[in-house]
């Protein structure tokens, strides 16, 4: 698809380069939220900034029987609500709509998959996509396996140039399982074929980190073990459950954020500078780091020494009193589901040896906020009396408000030497005022484009699931018990006891 | 509803006191000043009213000093300087930007006027010279202001004798001038030139392409200059050579060709009330008609592309023509930095066939 782009002269230097070959995009479990919140509003607003191709069309698939135009409807009513260009003139909708088309089956019974490729067929005709087919599977992973396979034996991944499977997160409950979606996914596709979506990759702000971190020579020199005192990684949330406890119940925070948001965030804080910014070249650097990181418990390996579990009860959020975690609707009343996570972690090679870097997330705490912050060792002899420098100290604001923050000590005025730490404080996220793409509209633009460099390979997905493994582990033994914290507070006390114990703090946000 | 709010009242001050009322607008406002770059801005006339819409909604998205220009019947120069925060951030959870005005008096010494804008420009950042108004390449002041800058943004469909005031322009960028150039107008016809692009990704439509007998191009009066930079960007793509011209009715027939092949191009001003700025045919005998125009509603803003017999089916895709408002051209021109080497090979090859079509 890329060389077939590079053969149109008038696409040389024009603006929208990055612009997708003819395809049919075909959405399991399109009758989700995914689909009317996130994805058709992402795929209209791509439109509407003509980075789709002329030949594009949308196939939702689901059990309940539903027309096209029923359909459509339905995800009119979504990019009204959730797409960027929520304003854009009615005949661009009228016209995007026209692609979009509806299928209902069992997904385990094969004839659901000949009557797709009939439609396929037809849509191929009417809209001129060409054979190319990009499924997106956004289903309950519990599906996944039989998605793929019967995909495989209808032959509508055969061809690696023309077909392509993205699969939403969680990639499998734990290591086993991951290996085992890993090697059926692979079984009936390339791994060029296969795009593990992380949509926290395709935020503006992430890749903001790749591009302060390498497009900056000034930093580089000081992103290690020789400067660095410690690294912490901050993702809070202050919204609760949300209705989704059938998902949350099994899945906790581990699973939820840690497994895949946060070792994202970690990889990039922590890899090397890739030889080339290519899906190859950034993941091999991103596994490494996994591959040397673990769980820092001190001699003999002691699991309460590296991680906290936090529960939220009840509490506060802003002005409103909100009911702890077990008194949500759908929760069991006992139920042992972590909401929150400290996690402290070693990276066992040169840059990193000896800097310990935490990590935390939950719900129901003060802020919603997630932060990246390096902070420098201490100065190395104390030249002015009765004045103790603070450390230096680098803050990524990643959300809600991105920007960089160095704290560094000045004089104040007067006759004598006092100190002060000072912010150079710099938010680009208000700043510039410019509306950024959401991160599916990046994300789906890539996967159309065959650009995975955004996307989880699988090694990078089973090394993290191998990082947390021995925390999913204690957690079952429950050799870590749960600790709980006030909706509204940053969390347990015992997290700050985890990081107090090296002599540091967390950062108030 | 303005993009901007003022952080302080406007305030005219002597020129030899600008930095320091600046000075003191930031020491007493909570908020925090950002710049990314220096943006000058040369009007013809000044803005009514204090602070132009269009200046306020561009500083909201591209934080800058913003320095504009204007003449003026009083003598000498004199200033007024201001701070603006983005509305939607309010004044205290925003990083907002300066706005000093210049009234350039008919007897104001170039010299002095060229000075006091040195000494305004923030050191390290680039400059950016936004000449909103025709150019005339031998103007002492236009000269002055340029040499000033790095980067050069004007609106070519502002140029009152397009065949006159292009060349000039053309023949610096042709010698290798170290300015970057953008145009306006070239911003404008991105949506054109973008969908006209896409009908032809596609291998099965690309043959029409490649074997286009002729083009028919139409365009309201506003846009002729917008039509001939799209008709030099097609051309030039396809590497086809202008070979001379014939008039045709109120137009031109304009003959290219590449290698053996021939390509005549029909090229009118619309006829029609409603003259919406561009339609384009492109025809290929063998391979049916390409049509690029706004949407059968008329100007609410889309474009559509149908192509007939291409393919084994027809294809219509509209698109939003959503760049036509000057605040969202002249944003995204701050917002690319890099020089556009397209628009400099159009612009070159333009102002040749603009030569041949000048007595």
């Amino acid at each position: 698809m890329m060389r077939s782009l590079a053969e149109n002269p008038l696409r040389d230097s024009s603006r929208s380069e990055r612009g997708a070959a003819p395809v049919v995009m075909v959405i399991f479990g399109a009758s989700g939220d995914l689909t009317a919140r996130k994805l058709v509003p992402a795929l209209f607003d791509l439109g509407c900034e003509r980075r789709l191709p002329s030949q594009f069309a949308v196939v939702g698939l689901s059990r309940s029987p539903l027309s096209h135009e029923a359909f459509r409807e339905r995800l009119k009513t979504g990019v009204h609500s959730f797409a960027r260009n929520d304003d854009a003139p009615p005949q661009m909708w009228d016209n995007f709509s026209k692609g979009i088309f509806y299928h209902s089956g069992d997904l385990k019974d094969p004839q659901t998959y000949e009557k797709l490729k009939e439609l396929l067929a037809q849509v191929d005709k009417e809209r001129g996509t060409a054979g190319r087919r990009l499924f997106y599977l956004s289903t309950s992973p519990n599906y996944f396996p039989i998605i793929l396979e019967q995909l495989s034996q209808a032959g509508m991944l055969a061809d690696p140039e023309t077909s392509k499977v993205i699969i939403e997160k969680p990639f499998g409950t734990d290591l086993e399982t991951a290996q085992a979606l890993n090697q059926k996914v692979l079984s009936v596709a390339k791994e060029r074929q296969v795009y593990r979506i992380d949509h926290y990759l395709g935020k503006e702000t992430v890749q903001n980190l790749l591009v302060f971190r390498f497009g900056n020579a000034i930093f580089e020199p000081l992103w290690n073990r020789n400067h660095l005192s410690h690294i912490q990684i901050t993702v809070s949330e202050t919204v609760g459950l949300e209705g989704r406890a059938g998902y949350y119940e099994e899945a906790g925070v581990l699973k939820d954020m840690v497994q895949n948001h946060l070792m994202q965030l970690l990889c990039l804080v922590c890899m090397e500078p890739p030889v080339a910014f290519d899906a190859k070249s950034v993941r091999d650097e991103k596994v490494k780091v996994l591959k040397a990181l673990r769980l820092d418990g001190g001699v003999g390996g002691d699991l309460s020494r590296s991680v906290v579990r936090g529960q939220y009860a009840s509490g506060w959020a802003g002005s409103v009193q909100v009911p702890g975690y077990r008194e949500e609707p759908d929760v069991q009343p006992e139920s042992s589901t972590a909401t929150y996570v400290a996690l402290k972690f070693a990276v066992d090679n040169w840059r990193w040896k000896g800097v310990p870097i935490y990590l935390r997330t939950g719900k129901r705490l003060t802020k919603r906020v997630s932060e990246i912050a390096l902070q420098f060792k201490d100065v190395p002899q104390q030249l002015f009396p009765d004045e103790a420098p603070s450390p230096n100290l680098l803050a990524l604001r990643i959300q809600p408000d991105q920007g960089v923050s160095l704290r560094f000590e000045a004089k104040r005025p007067g006759p004598k030497i006092q100190m002060q730490p000072v912010n150079m404080d710099f938010r680009y996220g208000s700043a510039f005022g410019m509306e950024t793409p959401e991160a599916y509209e990046r994300l789906l633009l890539d996967c159309m484009v065959g650009d995975q460099t955004l996307f989880t390979r699988a090694d990078e997905v089973e090394e993290a699931w191998r990082v947390v493994a021995p925390v999913l582990q204690g957690w079952e033994e429950n050799k870590v018990p749960i600790s709980f914290y006030e909706s509204g507070s940053w969390g347990p006390v015992e997290a700050d006891r985890l990081i107090q114990q090296d002599g540091f703090r967390w950062r108030r946000l | 509803m303005s993009a901007v709010v003022p952080l302080s009242d406007v305030q005219t001050v002597p020129v030899t006191s600008i930095e320091q009322q600046l000075s003191h607008i930031w020491s007493e406002a909570g908020a925090t000043r950002a710049a990314t770059f220096n943006l000058m801005i040369y009007r013809p006339e000044a803005p009514v009213g204090g602070l132009d819409e269009v200046v306020g909604v561009v500083t909201a998205q591209n934080p800058c000093r913003a320095i504009v220009l204007f003449p003026s019947e009083q003598e000498g120069l004199s200033a007024q300087v201001g701070a603006y925060c983005p509305a939607s951030g309010g004044k205290s959870a925003s990083v907002c930007c300066e706005y000093i005005t210049l009234q350039v008096g008919t007897n104001a010494p170039l010299g002095q006027l060229r000075s006091l804008l040195l000494s305004l420009l923030i050191p390290d950042l680039p400059a950016v010279l936004w000449w909103d108004a025709p150019i005339n390449v031998e103007d002492p002041l236009f000269k002055g202001l340029e040499d000033l800058s790095e980067r050069l943004v004007f609106d070519s469909a502002q140029l009152k004798n397009p065949s006159q005031d292009l060349p000039p322009l053309a023949d610096r960028i042709h010698a290798g001038s170290s300015r970057v150039f953008s145009d306006l107008n070239w911003s404008r016809l991105a949506p054109w030139r973008e969908l006209t692009a896409q009908a032809f990704d596609d291998s099965t439509t690309r043959e029409a392409l490649f074997n286009l007998n002729r083009i028919d191009l139409q365009y309201g009066k506003q846009f002729e200059n917008g039509a001939w930079l799209y008709l030099v960007w097609l051309t030039t793509r396809l590497n086809w050579t202008y070979q001379g011209h014939d008039v045709a009715g109120s137009g031109l027939l304009l003959n290219f060709l590449n290698g053996d092949a021939q390509l005549d191009v029909d090229f009118q001003e619309a006829q029609t009330p409603e003259q919406e700025p561009l339609s384009a045919h492109l025809v290929s005998n063998q391979f049916g008609t390409t049509v690029i125009r706004s949407s059968d509603e008329g100007h609410h803003g889309c474009l559509m592309i149908d192509m007939d017999g291409i393919g084994t089916s027809q294809v219509c895709q509209i698109a939003p023509a959503d760049e036509h408002s000057l605040e969202q051209l002249l944003s995204h021109d701050l917002y690319t930095r890099k020089q556009d080497h397209l628009w400099e090979e159009v612009v070159v090859a333009m102002a040749q066939i603009y030569r041949s079509l000048t007595p």
